[in-house]
């Protein structure tokens, strides 16, 4: 059995039938954690010594036949912005909270209570904003296929951790596109669901309006296990949706014949010529699975965008102001640059993207999905580029650069709409991947598209020798 | 040498001991305003009764 590449539900099945102990699970995977981080800057801190032990309680459950959990005994890592009692977690920032959590985040204690181990918290950019992996004060992330470029964040310790085999599943999130833009980046699958879908009590947050958490995973089907266990209404995050959750993963071998995937042609020819060619090649391999291509129209992609950085910028502003204010130095040159553009804004001016979000969601549900199920969009626009190309510190190009990176995700985010990331097939290229973006709460259906893809297209460990 | 500081009528309130250098500022007014010509467009075209809620109403009602 190799634990570098097995998937969460098979390492799960293997440890429930004693095929191998979770503390060989946890033990492997502190091990590659190690190499990893050296060669890519992955991981904030580690839980060696609590994972061990809560291994140790799984494998005396299944020796005792106790009933287990679906993750019983599978370590998992995610990136540092989640509340655990008795921690302070990093937000891979200087500045933290005083006084470690009290209880767990929301997400932390429901993927505990199905039995996983985390083993580590991991890398992300400062305060988890920024699309590229930079952060200037734990040092910027490295791509595993290729340690001079960008492995995408503010994922990114989660991205990397699961491409190199560490462990199967990890959480991210994402404001603007960082679940989706590392696990391109990375070569593996995440999935932003439906806005308001996910609980985010006990998560960092960075703009309210357009925050989402998730998972990235290497098998979508672990995807699909994950987002059923964070998913749900909680009481202790007001926006969450009551609406019932499905068991996606009894859902996901659902047919996808006749499945209409909307392709926007101008949009997506704002891409590199290379990412046209690329997402072109996985819409030849979902039509040959059974979708339909319907061409479509995104009618106000720049305004959607437009609108998403009138949420973003100023409720990041309000979030850091105390700390802005005092603590200036503290931050990184890119954050606070980006921080301070916020402060600019108008009240009336951000209210106007509150307020405008349902009637430009009802347009595009309308004009754009009116006949299509899910659109295919580039996640990044360009082939990745290097750390260095787009260490742009704070300075004048930082707004360019960095939306290019984003054109793609951030409207998403301004319409709470689901996406779910998939590679494309990365024959003698980088990775890169393209996203579906579904209609709310359509996750099942997006799923069962992305292991249709991944019939075809299958995840991968990359070889770091 | 350009104005900056706290004295910078350009600098808000929110900002506290927080200064930002002018060419900062260079970069960061026309940006907003671009951004604020966007917000005056759409908000032309929306009904008085447009409310920060409806992105919620319009999720769970169009969801599948």
């Amino acid at each position: 059995m190799d634990l570098k590449t097995i998937s969460a539900i098979d390492l799960a099945e293997a440890i429930r039938s004693k095929k191998v102990s979770s503390t060989e699970a946890v033990s492997s995977a502190l091990e590659r954690l190690k190499g990893v981080h050296e060669a890519f800057n992955a991981v904030v801190s580690t839980d060696a010594e609590e994972a061990l032990a809560a291994a140790k309680e799984i494998d005396a459950a299944v020796a005792a036949g106790q009933p287990l959990g679906p993750l019983a005994g599978v370590p998992l890592a995610h990136k540092d912005m989640f509340d655990r009692a008795g921690k302070i977690p990093s937000w891979g920032a200087r500045i933290r909270r005083e006084k470690p959590c009290t209880e767990d985040g929301t997400l932390i204690a429901r993927l505990k209570a199905a039995g996983s181990i985390q083993i580590a918290a991991l890398h992300m950019t400062e305060f988890a904003f920024g699309p590229t992996g930079h952060n200037y004060v734990l040092g910027h992330a490295r791509n595993p296929y290729d340690p001079s470029r960008i492995p995408g964040g503010s994922s990114s310790g989660s991205a990397i951790c699961v491409a190199t085999g560490v462990v199967p599943a990890a959480l991210g999130s994402d404001t603007a596109g960082s679940l989706r833009l590392p696990a391109a980046a990375c070569n593996v699958v995440s999935l932003k669901g439906t806005w308001t879908r996910v609980s985010r009590a006990g998560a960092m947050p960075l703009s309210p309006s357009l925050d989402c958490v998730g998972p990235i995973a290497r098998d979508v089907r672990d995807l699909a296990l994950l987002f059923g266990l964070i998913a749900g209404h909680d009481p202790r995050d007001g926006f969450s949706s009551r609406r019932p959750v499905p068991d996606y993963l009894n859902l996901i071998e659902q047919p996808i014949d006749g499945i209409r995937i909307g392709v926007d042609e101008r949009l997506i020819g704002e891409a590199h010529p290379e990412i046209q060619q690329r997402l072109e090649t996985s819409m030849k391999i979902l039509e040959k699975a059974g979708a339909r291509r319907i061409a479509v129209r995104f009618q106000d992609w720049k305004a959607l965008d437009t609108l998403g950085q009138l949420l973003q910028l100023p409720e990041v502003a309000s979030e850091h102001g105390p700390y802005l204010r005092k603590r200036a130095a503290d931050y990184g040159p890119q954050v606070r640059a980006r921080m301070e553009f916020g402060h600019f804004i108008s009240a009336a001016d951000h209210q106007t993207a509150l307020r405008a979000r349902g009637t430009m969601l009802s347009r595009v549900l309308t004009e754009t999905f009116g006949n299509c199920d899910m659109v295919i969009l580039p996640t990044f626009a360009d082939p990745l580029p290097t750390i260095d190309e787009l260490d742009v510190g704070g300075g004048p190009q930082l707004m360019a650069a960095l939306g290019r990176v984003i054109l793609y995700t951030r409207p998403v985010n301004y319409l709470g709409l689901p996406a779910l990331t998939l590679p494309y097939p990365r024959e003698s290229y980088l990775p890169n991947g393209f996203q579906l973006v579904g209609r709310p709460f359509d996750e099942a259906r997006m799923l069962a598209v992305g292991r249709a893809y991944q019939k075809e297209v299958p995840g991968e460990v990359v070889n770091i020798g | 040498m350009a104005e900056t500081g706290a004295d910078s009528p350009k600098q808000p309130k929110s900002l506290g001991e927080h200064t930002i250098p002018q060419e900062r500022l260079d970069v960061i007014l026309p940006f907003v305003e671009m951004l604020s010509e966007t917000a005056v467009k759409v908000g032309d075209t929306l009904p008085l009764e447009a409310d920060a809620s409806d992105i919620i109403r319009v999720l769970e009602s169009e969801g599948n």
